[in-house]
């Protein structure tokens, strides 16, 4: 097998299991995105894999080869650490070429690559800067260069743009997409910020409580959350609490709505209807209040956000947020009753 | 699971040397206390409590003692009682003066023990006030003020400052915000640097025999007399004694305040 | 804070000033007295006269100056610099890594030995020299030990030599570096030593190719701890030493209280200050921040 190949990772400390029995495969050169809240055990996982970390159980494997007892000196899987882990004694040129002298490339060479991946990084001519004259965004590009100057198997970062505001996380986002896409380099990220994961990966891991709770891309996971954890992380899930009739239909209220499908067959009884804020729509009172699958609910509070309004509404099994365009609302306030259409196709039912 | 087994191998033998090499000096004078006999031997042929019973009911051992421990709890609270002032000053207004007296009061404990032992013999031999007890006491305050000054700074720059605008934006006076957020923030610091100064204080040798010497025998200066004149076994007892002393304070301390942190730990510890 | 000064500035810092000058009189005095005091008498005593009788008159001479550059003192500050050296890189050699393990161990081992070198570094210089006497004298357990497994042929004393000197200044000054060394060791970022080994830094290149440079300044200042500390040594090198292993401290102890020669050992002492605070300024120097280069 041609990439990287977790098989049955644990790992436990004392009094709690970080990583519980994680299984993946990422492919050479893919772009993956470990997500989840903090604890969740992706840090662990990035750190296992680096070798920073021995498993409990389980083993890591590179192209077939099992590396799980090889220290992370001889994996040499360069690593973006979150608090970039920039040597101060060492100059920006120094801190680049760090692991080129460790394989005792002679100066020229050194030179020659440092000033390359400066300008990969659009910091040409910062070789002779201290570490402590650049700015935020600057030592974030130093500790990206620095490892990629081993060109390593396997690229880790973990949260690295965590400290940078705003509009410099963007920019760095970008800058990283583009050139992993030049660099054909497999790259692992770990992120709590689902938006970054989202722009970032060709595939997202989201993990939560140690485990691997959806594997998939971008896309899919967003539209088709396997779980109610998955659908709660990553973006806005409105959550009813339904009961579920058969494969295609459940009671809300008194309501019976179709829906999409059910995520787990597995799932019966009481379970949750998961559905995005923007596909829950008004419905039209002149066509289609007898549609099966609108329904009322009460509204509680109206967000003015300018080309969109938030509506937030009281209905039976929960609350229900929705976004609707200006132009739809017809000015209904806190205290009246809307209607509103939950879509079949984007109605998912999720285990409780 | 090799690579760490190995690592921490290692580390365990390393500092199981190091725990090795500083109890046995400990566990020597401790185990020949209990000899029975007067020779000085270790193992201790046959236990006894002989020595320890000579030890308390010898005047001369107990006036030792009793000065002994006078000095050391009088320096202590003096040196943190100088001190105290001097770092509440840098750390409150951030003062040249203030700062200039901490550099000060924290020098003299750079200098050699035996410097400052002739420092202070021919500073109480000027103004005439010889062999008094308060010599010792004052001296020792001088010397280890810097422990005081260096422990009271870690504390102070432990208080947060957001917390003491917050109390004044509640309401609270100068003196409502020392009670309220400086006082319970530094009575651990000032615990430690007692307890420090005073340990420091009771084993000290040098300064106390130039100083007063020949009229006040602490502790250690008999220990030391003794020393050179024939081995008596009652001093091993008086080893013991500075010994659990020493533990008791500092294992006191461990209990009632972060000792980590106290001996300037700044990263929080888990566990 | 500064916008709050702002708002009633003069009365404010006035008031201030006044509160400052109330508390710190106290303390000022005290310094003044014990501090200041004894330091100007010392320099004032290395110039006085000596005198059989009375010990000093005041005077202004460099008699004792003079007496420092002869040869047998000259030999004695040789002597005194090497054992420094050797005590230093011994103990650090010791203390960095113990220090570091200790910062790393769990809460309660870290308690447990910072209590226990607390302990240890409380015990009087006296306490220690006796024990180590105990320990090596011909009826010592070490002696018998040796004798036992037959490294030593006959029991003899393994004292008074340079290596009993030099073990017993290490174990004097190894808990002092040790706590000294610990807020340091404890700040380290782990990370960075990690981050050299996803280079490909093996961990003894690691040691010394991130850690030790990492912490350059508290060792420079450990060190010099410790030669301060070694180089006026008193008690250990007089009991456990020969003559020809007896350090500054001893031979100014002896100047002051055998030989009666306060100004000579005033002198001693005043030279001994000087290459201390030079010492400092060298360490400061070593120790000073790299990243503010150009």
């Amino acid at each position: 097998m041609f990439g990287l190949e977790l098989d049955r990772l644990s790992k436990q400390y004392p009094g709690h299991l970080a990583v519980d029995d994680v299984s993946l495969s990422i492919p050479h050169g893919q772009f993956v995105c470990f997500l989840g809240p903090s604890g969740c055990g992706k840090t662990t996982l990035m750190r296992m894999i680096a070798g920073l970390e021995e498993p409990t159980s389980g083993t890591i494997s590179l192209n077939g080869r099992d590396i799980t007892q090889e220290p992370p000196n001889v994996r040499k899987f360069g690593m973006v650490f979150q608090s970039l882990a920039l040597f101060p004694h060492l100059s920006v040129g120094e801190n680049i070429a760090f692991s080129l002298r460790l394989q005792g490339r002679d100066a020229r060479v050194r030179r020659e690559r440092v000033a390359e991946l400066l300008k990969l990084v659009r910091l040409p001519g910062f070789e002779k800067r201290a570490i402590s004259e650049l700015s935020g965004g600057q030592r974030q590009r130093v500790a990206i260069a620095r490892a990629l100057a081993q060109e390593p198997q396997e690229y880790l970062l973990d949260e690295p743009f965590s400290a940078l505001d705003a509009k410099l996380r963007e920019e760095m986002q970008a800058e990283l997409r583009q050139l992993q896409a030049e660099l054909k380099i497999t790259t692992i990220l770990v992120t709590h910020d689902q938006r970054e994961a989202m722009t970032l990966a060709d595939s997202i891991v989201v993990m939560g409580d140690g485990r691997i709770q959806q594997q998939g891309a971008p896309a899919d996971i967003y539209r088709a959350p396997a779980n109610r954890f998955v659908a709660n992380f990553v973006g806005l899930s409105n959550l009813l609490s339904v009961e579920v009739l058969d494969h295609q239909t459940v009671q809300l209220g008194a309501r019976v709505l179709k829906v999409a499908s059910v995520a787990d067959p597995r799932t019966a009884g009481q379970a949750m209807l998961s559905i995005r804020p923007e596909n829950v729509r008004l419905a039209d009172p002149a066509t289609g209040l007898e549609d099966d699958n609108v329904i009322a609910g009460r509204v509680t509070s109206v967000r003015d956000m300018g080309s969109n309004l938030e509506v937030i509404l009281e209905c039976d099994g929960g609350r229900l947020l929705t976004v609707v365009h200006a132009r739809d609302w017809r000015g209904a306030g806190a205290g009246d009753v809307a209607h509103i259409w939950l879509p079949q196709d984007y109605c998912r039912v999720l285990a409780a | 699971m090799s690579r760490n087994l190995i690592s921490t191998g290692a580390q365990r033998l390393f500092m199981g040397l190091v725990a090795a090499f500083i109890a046995t000096p400990l566990v020597v004078v401790a185990g020949v206390s209990f000899n029975a006999t007067r020779r000085m031997s270790f193992p201790p042929r046959a236990f006894s409590l002989t020595w320890y019973r000579e030890f308390f009911t010898d005047a001369d051992w107990m006036a030792s003692l009793r000065a002994t421990l006078t000095i050391s709890a009088c320096a202590a609270l003096l040196a943190v009682i100088v001190a105290l002032p001097i770092a509440y000053a840098v750390w409150r207004y951030r003062s040249k003066v203030s700062q200039a007296m901490a550099g000060v009061g924290a020098s003299l404990f750079l200098l050699p023990g035996v410097v400052v032992a002739v420092m202070f013999s021919a500073l109480w031999g000027v103004t005439g006030h010889i062999g008094r007890i308060e010599n010792v006491i004052v001296s020792h305050a001088a010397v280890f003020l810097g422990i005081p000054l260096s422990l009271l700074a870690v504390g102070f720059e432990s208080i947060d400052r957001g917390l003491l605008e917050a109390a004044r934006t509640m309401g609270a006076g100068e003196t409502d915000a020392f009670r309220m957020v400086v006082r319970p923030a530094m009575t651990p610091y000032i615990v430690c640097a007692l307890a420090y100064v005073f340990v420091l204080s009771m084993n000290e040798y040098l300064i106390a025999y130039m100083v007063a010497g020949f009229t006040i025998q602490t502790l250690p200066i008999r220990i030391f007399t003794n020393m050179r004149a024939g081995y008596e076994p009652t001093m091993c007892v008086a080893a013991v004694l500075f010994m659990v002393v020493g533990f008791c304070v500092f294992g006191a301390l461990a209990a009632i305040g972060d000792l980590p942190r106290l001996m300037g730990r700044q990263r929080p510890l888990h566990d | 804070m500064a916008s709050l000064g702002a708002v009633a500035a003069p009365s404010r810092s006035r008031r201030e000033s006044v509160a400052q000058a109330i508390i710190l009189s106290g303390p000022a005095i005290f310094l003044a007295a014990f501090c200041i005091m004894p330091l100007v008498l010392l320099v004032l005593l290395s110039v006085a006269h000596h005198d059989e009788g009375t010990l000093w008159a005041p005077a202004f001479e460099l008699t004792q100056y003079r007496q420092l550059a002869e040869p047998t003192f000259l030999r004695v500050i040789g002597f005194s610099l090497f054992l420094a050296a050797t005590s230093a890189v011994a103990t650090l050699t010791i203390a960095f890594p113990a220090a570091y393990f200790i910062s790393r161990m769990r809460r309660r081992a870290q308690v447990a030995w910072l209590v226990f070198i607390l302990g240890a570094l409380s015990l009087s210089e006296v306490l220690i020299v006796f024990a180590v006497q105990v320990l090596l004298s011909t009826s010592g357990v070490l002696v018998k030990t040796l004798v036992d497994l037959g490294v030593m042929a006959s029991a003899h004393s393994l004292y008074p030599n340079f290596g009993a000197v030099l073990t017993c200044l290490v174990y004097l000054v190894l808990p002092y570096v040790v706590l000294f060394l610990y807020p340091a060791v404890s700040r380290l970022d782990e990370e960075m030593p990690q981050a050299a080994a996803t280079m490909g830094a093996s961990p003894i290149r690691t040691f010394f190719l991130v850690t030790m440079p990492l912490m350059r300044g508290p060792l420079v200042s450990a060190a010099a701890l410790v030669v301060i500390f070694t180089i006026s040594s008193y008690l250990t090198p007089l009991v456990l030493g020969r003559p020809e292993t007896w350090t500054v401290g001893v031979h100014l102890s002896n100047t002051a209280m055998e030989a009666g020669d306060v100004p000579l050992a005033a002198a001693q002492a005043v030279l001994l200050v000087a290459a201390i605070i030079g010492l400092l300024a060298l360490v400061r120097w070593i120790g000073r921040d790299r990243s503010a280069r150009a």
